[in-house]
């Protein structure tokens, strides 16, 4: 998530109220700024949750079983960590916990269609390249290049080294590289 | 063999500096970092809206029914007016009891020559302990699926793994004590295994993670 977050959440929604603000609001149980945290989180863990189950049912079973979750716990929240990293965090061991209790049925599942909505050609054909990247390497991609969550706050809130994350993320970019030559030669000549 | 600069620069092994005076001279690295622009820029091009205003109206009113039963709780508790801190003594004392009774159960056990049967008195003992137990467990699960939520993964998998498993064991005793109530080495894993879910919960609930 970009550095710019919580001053945008503040002036998207009320020009005075940052995320820290929401947040503390939440915690009295005020629906309207739930709404607020929802409107600005939930589609890029949206994108994020079908692009790791690769289905949009189970996707906003996830989304919704996040926010439920972290709206339920929320008094508990100490700001002791960006708010971004502790609810991506539950989202991505949830959107885990569904595959592992889906994975007879996904491993056999055909490359199912993002069901997102129609992206350009090359794009469509990076969307496939992303989706046959293994788990852990798809995530970290998809986080920093979709994303564009920093390396270390993907490390957080993975709970894995920086160093690791930058090794994952550049092999990410080599195997799509490889799967991708062919176009990527083109847009050089 | 490839030149591997490109790498150590993306791995954070050189600087900005040197990596830039190097790409000039070496067109392999200069090519892959014009690559790795591409797909990037290529990535940027995914993040399309997701329609979530539905998902939205799903959550607000299961949202809103929470809060409505978490209200009717709150003043319901209130008219009660149990000190919390009495909570948590009643809590201990209702464990303790358990454990006594438990205590009790075995050494009756011990000191009788067995015929592998319960008499009814016993069995309603044991029965009384599970009862103890089976709270303890519901309030401690409240508890400890957020705790889930926030430990790291693979430590969340394995304490999964370790409830599914003694969640297993539990219910094939409950299977068997179907058939035969009164069996009291059935009804002896089966307060070993309550007992062992009562401590996995416990020690999930105490879990404090570093980050949240």
């Amino acid at each position: 998530m970009d550095n710019q977050s919580q001053i945008n959440i503040g002036k998207r929604y009320s020009g005075v109220m940052n995320e820290e603000d929401i947040i503390k609001k939440c915690q009295q149980n005020d629906m309207g700024a739930f709404k607020m945290i929802f409107e600005f989180y939930s589609q890029s863990m949206m994108r994020t949750a079908i692009r790791i189950l690769r289905n949009r049912q189970d996707a906003e079973d996830v989304v919704q079983t996040t926010f439920l979750k972290v709206f339920r716990n929320i008094k508990r929240f100490q700001f002791k960590s960006r708010f971004s990293t502790y609810l991506y965090r539950i989202l991505i061991n949830n959107c885990y916990d569904s595959l592992k209790k889906n994975r007879i049925q996904t491993d056999s599942q055909e490359m199912e269609t993002l069901a997102l909505n129609p992206v350009p050609g090359q794009a469509m054909e990076l969307e496939a390249a992303i989706q046959k990247l293994p788990q852990r390497m798809k995530t970290c991609f998809v986080l920093f290049a979709i994303e564009e969550f920093k390396q270390d706050e993907i490390a957080r809130l993975l709970n894995l080294k920086v160093g690791t994350v930058k090794a994952t993320i550049f092999r990410a970019k080599q195997h799509l590289r490889r799967m991708l030559s062919d176009q990527l030669k083109e847009g050089q000549a | 063999m490839k030149c591997e600069m490109y790498k150590k620069f993306q791995l954070g092994r050189i600087g900005d500096r040197e990596y830039d005076l190097h790409e000039k001279a070496c067109p392999a690295c200069r090519e892959m970092h014009f690559q790795d622009k591409q797909l990037l820029s290529a990535a940027r091009k995914l993040r399309v809206p997701v329609n979530t205003v539905t998902l939205w109206d799903k959550l607000e009113s299961r949202l809103k029914a929470e809060l409505k039963t978490n209200r009717s709780n709150e003043k319901s508790r209130t008219k009660l007016k149990i000190p919390i801190q009495l909570g948590f003594f009643l809590k201990a004392a209702a464990f303790l009891i358990g454990i006594g009774l438990l205590a009790l159960f075995f050494w009756n056990l011990s000191g009788k020559q067995s015929s592998g049967l319960l008499s009814q008195q016993a069995l309603n003992k044991v029965e009384e302990t599970e009862r103890s137990y089976i709270a303890a467990i519901d309030e401690l699960e409240k508890q400890s699926g957020t705790r889930l939520d926030i430990m790291d993964i693979e430590l969340s998998f394995l304490y999964r793994d370790r409830l599914d498993t003694i969640d297993e064991q539990i219910q094939r005793c409950q299977n068997a004590l179907k058939k035969n109530p009164a069996n009291h080495q059935v009804r002896r894993y089966l307060l070993a295994a309550l007992q062992d879910k009562n401590d996995t919960l416990r020690e999930i609930v105490a879990f404090e993670p570093e980050s949240t």
